[in-house]
């Protein structure tokens, strides 16, 4: 006699109860079977279509890679911005990710350090989330998420950031007023049960990629021909360029080039002094990667909206621009690995200036 | 006259089916295996090697982009069978990747056909119709998407950075007030070399694979005397520690990318 058991998937079924599954379909499943696969093949009337989004994009910028698996629409987008700013996320129901990623703060929270729910100091600063979309290297300060669905799931359970449980967020979310209907609309669910954290992160990614320049900040208008830069700006530009022979090279475009002023690499820019490999007190990606010569280097972030983001590096040590001019003047400090590029340049007080100026052109206007 | 229809298409479809096809050109595959070395030690970075005015000298970084790569043969026509438009080689492994620095970087190019050449051409650098474009023109992995200098508006052909015992008080010192290093980045259409390596390539059916060995030393060959101060051959690292290819430092770079095809041999 052959025993053909299958999990318990229906109702009528019991489980281990049910010793054979073709004595069931004699009684009942043999029936049912062809109804249920009518059914499946019916467009659901109730689940509405959502909407695909299109990102506005300045010109220059590149094409941005959007997940096969998880493209933008707008009401994934709306559903992404809900979750973000909602507490809901933290365990104790008081942080969400938007409290230490400030839209009107170049989306960091200007601490050096940032903090979780009670309080509790992490290790490095917030980074900007502005044209996080185009960031294909890896994400955080060490890449050590290679993609934003990804990144999104560590914060809500880092126990020094929303220090949360995903199966309690996705049993919250799944009782919740609003949001299962959401989720109907952004990734035509079903039930409550298809709420996961896998389309949480899929929203809330989606937003993320939504935060793209506005393409009108003042060095975006003077490259589009809208206006021009002031005399100082445009010597800030030339230094930080290095276009003209005749004034200095302040080798700020190597890592921070144009459009995005990042490459997306990896870098030690001389921010920690080191004798060895071994002794940078935060070995940043050499961590993620297990190579030490990659010990003590950070992604190189995006300058835009630098203005707004202080204070600057992956710890926070600078609480100005100044301090920052001052620390790539000056050589950065001693270490085994450090950029190349990170040597004095000889930049005189107003030359800094000149290029803090600079700096400055690239805030946008529009807050998110 | 029914049969002598069928009779008829029958033997049409006969004569048809002894027409001669063309014959099917054979194809098969180049590999062309990129490595660098320093005057014949396998390149990596972070390690001390010697000079020629024999100051200590190390690496971080050594990568170029390569254009515009094909087989040539005096005989066939035409006489250029491209392999590869534009690549990016980055040789940068560190000691603790010895072993992809020995293996190096390997492209690899399919539906070559065989016969025999004469010859490889490399262009060294990114070759003038593609130097127009930006990253922002291409798509995630494709080559051309790092390495480019606004400033310029042209790729960085080659990048060569690191650190030289410039105080000779044998230690490389980097980061600082005193900071010991270098970088020498070469661009613009100006600098871009193009070098036919002779040699008879027998490319059968089974393929074949050109190795490829750069010698970095002898990236830094200078005949100028204006920048070889010590009189050896070599640039004075010491004195001219980096350029930009901007014009008061252009013949630095120009000398490097013209030194690709002295520091490179085809094997």
């Amino acid at each position: 006699m052959y025993h053909f058991r299958f999990p318990n998937v229906f109702p009528f079924f019991t489980g281990d109860d049910c010793p054979c599954l073709f004595e069931k379909f004699k009684k009942t499943g043999i029936f049912i079977f062809p109804i249920l696969l009518f059914f499946s093949c019916q467009t659901n009337p109730s689940i509405p279509a959502s909407t695909p989004f299109t990102i506005t994009q300045p010109p220059l910028f590149p094409k941005m890679d959007i997940p096969v698996d998880n493209p933008l629409t707008v009401e994934g987008i709306a559903l992404g911005k809900q979750l973000f700013f909602d507490p809901i996320l933290s365990a104790d129901h008081t942080m969400s990710c938007g409290s230490c990623h400030f839209p009107d703060r170049g989306f960091t929270d200007n601490l050096p350090v940032s903090k979780g729910i009670h309080g509790k100091v992490g290790k490095r600063s917030a980074m900007s989330l502005l044209n996080i979309g185009y960031m294909n290297t890896g994400l955080f300060w060490d890449g050590r998420t290679d993609r934003l669905e990804t990144q999104a799931l560590l914060p809500v359970a880092d126990s020094s950031e929303l220090a949360h449980q995903w199966q309690t967020v996705e049993w919250d979310l799944r009782k919740h007023q609003n949001y299962p209907d959401a989720f109907r609309h952004a990734f035509g669910i079903q039930d409550t049960g298809q709420l996961t954290r896998t389309l949480v992160v899929r929203a809330i990614a989606q937003y993320e990629r939504s935060l793209v320049s506005s393409g009108n900040s003042r060095y975006d208008r003077f490259r589009k021909g809208e206006l021009e830069l002031t005399a100082d700006e445009m010597m800030g530009y030339d230094l930080f360029f290095d276009i003209s022979p005749e004034v200095k090279d302040a080798e700020c475009g190597n890592c921070h080039n144009a459009p995005l002023f990042t490459t997306n690499e990896y870098n030690n820019n001389g921010v920690q002094a080191a004798k060895t490999l071994e002794d940078f007190k935060d070995s940043g990606r050499g961590m993620v990667t297990g190579n030490r010569y990659d010990n003590g280097k950070f992604r190189i972030p995006t300058l835009r909206n630098i203005e707004l983001t202080a204070p600057y590096m992956h710890d926070g040590r600078f609480a100005t621009l100044e301090e920052v001019v001052d620390h790539y003047n000056k050589g950065g400090q001693i270490s085994p690995n450090i950029n190349s590029l990170i040597r004095p340049l000889g930049l005189t007080q107003k030359e800094k200036e000149q290029l803090i100026v600079f700096l400055k052109t690239l805030t946008e206007e529009e807050v998110y | 006259m029914k049969y002598f229809t069928i009779l008829l298409f029958a033997c049409c479809l006969f004569v048809i089916g002894c027409e001669d096809t063309p014959e099917e050109q054979t194809v098969t595959g180049v590999s062309l295996n990129f490595t660098a070395n320093y005057d014949g030690n396998t390149f990596v970075t972070f390690k001390d090697y010697t000079y020629p005015d024999g100051r200590k000298i190390n690496f971080n970084n050594f990568n170029f982009f390569v254009s515009d790569i094909a087989l040539v043969s005096e005989e066939a026509t035409p006489a250029n069978t491209d392999l590869v438009e534009v690549d990016f080689i980055d040789l940068s492994y560190d000691e603790s990747q010895l072993a992809q620095a020995e293996a190096g970087k390997t492209l690899t190019i399919n539906d070559i056909p065989v016969g025999k050449y004469s010859g490889i051409k490399i262009g060294f650098g990114v070759k003038a119709d593609l130097n127009r474009s930006k990253p922002t023109d291409y798509g995630t992995g494709h080559p051309l998407t790092r390495n480019y200098w606004d400033g310029w508006s042209s790729y960085i052909f080659s990048m060569i950075e690191g650190g030289a015992d410039m105080d000779e008080n044998g230690t490389i010192t980097t980061g600082g007030t005193d900071t010991e290093s270098f970088t020498y980045h070469s661009g613009t259409n100006d600098v871009y070399e193009e070098v036919i390596f002779t040699k008879e390539i027998d490319l059968t059916d089974s393929g074949t694979q050109l190795s490829i060995k750069i010698d970095v030393q002898e990236l830094f060959k200078n005949s100028s005397p204006d920048r070889d101060l010590n009189e050896d051959g070599y640039l004075d690292i010491e004195s001219f520690s980096g350029t930009h290819s901007n014009n008061e430092e252009m013949d630095i770079a120009k000398s490097i990318m013209s030194n690709f095809g002295r520091a490179t041999t085809v094997e």
